[in-house]
């Protein structure tokens, strides 16, 4: 899942940014780490949760 | 010295805008592991919190006793712990701080909070919603 994405698939996931792209998303946040730093190696990515409509935290 | 950050928006091709208060600060526990996170700013959360999964990636200390933490929905499970968070440098001054976060273990992962306990009583945080912006500027005690 690279460059623009729909959002409503992302909502509640766990994303990836790299330079404001997406470049991973999804439940895991240790496999999502782990699937970025194997694709890109030495860059300096950024985790974000996307929030879902109407989230409350409690 | 002020920090000024717009709302973290995240990319998408729909037109629907979703921007949120959140900052970014990188995340550091007891080991050399570390990770850049966008983390929200919540003035209602008494103290920070992240998801056990990530608590785990960073090696917190989660030795300690479970809690139960009480809110509107309900209680979940928690442990007490501490990590680092680091606002990069901005205007060559880079802010650092070992701050208590509360890990949740139950129900939902949570997105990342920073909450007043060992976050906000280190800055005037101000939440602009109409410019979609947040400051942060050192606070000093005047109690």
């Amino acid at each position: 899942m690279e460059g623009r994405v729909n959002s409503e698939q992302i909502k509640g996931k766990w994303v990836i940014l790299l330079d404001n792209h997406i470049i991973a998303s999804g439940d895991d946040i240790k496999e999502l780490i782990k699937e970025a730093e194997k694709k890109y190696p030495n860059k300096k990515f950024i985790l974000a949760k996307v929030p879902e409509e109407g989230t409350m935290i409690y | 010295m002020t920090l000024s950050f717009n709302y973290h928006r995240l990319p998408n091709k729909k037109g629907v805008d979703i921007r949120t208060p959140s900052i970014p600060v990188v995340l550091k526990g007891e080991s050399k592991t570390q990770i850049k996170v966008y983390a929200l700013i919540d003035s209602g959360a008494d103290i920070s919190v992240i998801p056990k999964s990530l608590a785990e990636f960073l090696n917190l200390d989660l030795s300690g006793e479970t809690d139960i933490s009480y809110g509107i929905g309900g209680e979940i499970k928690v442990k007490k712990t501490r990590m680092q968070i680091t606002i990069e440098k901005v205007h060559e001054e880079e802010y650092s701080y070992n701050i208590p976060v509360q890990v949740i273990l139950s129900g939902e992962e949570p997105p990342i909070i920073l909450g007043r306990k060992g976050f906000f009583d280190n800055f005037v945080v101000t939440i602009d919603e109409t410019n979609k912006k947040i400051r942060l500027k050192k606070a000093s005690k005047n109690y």
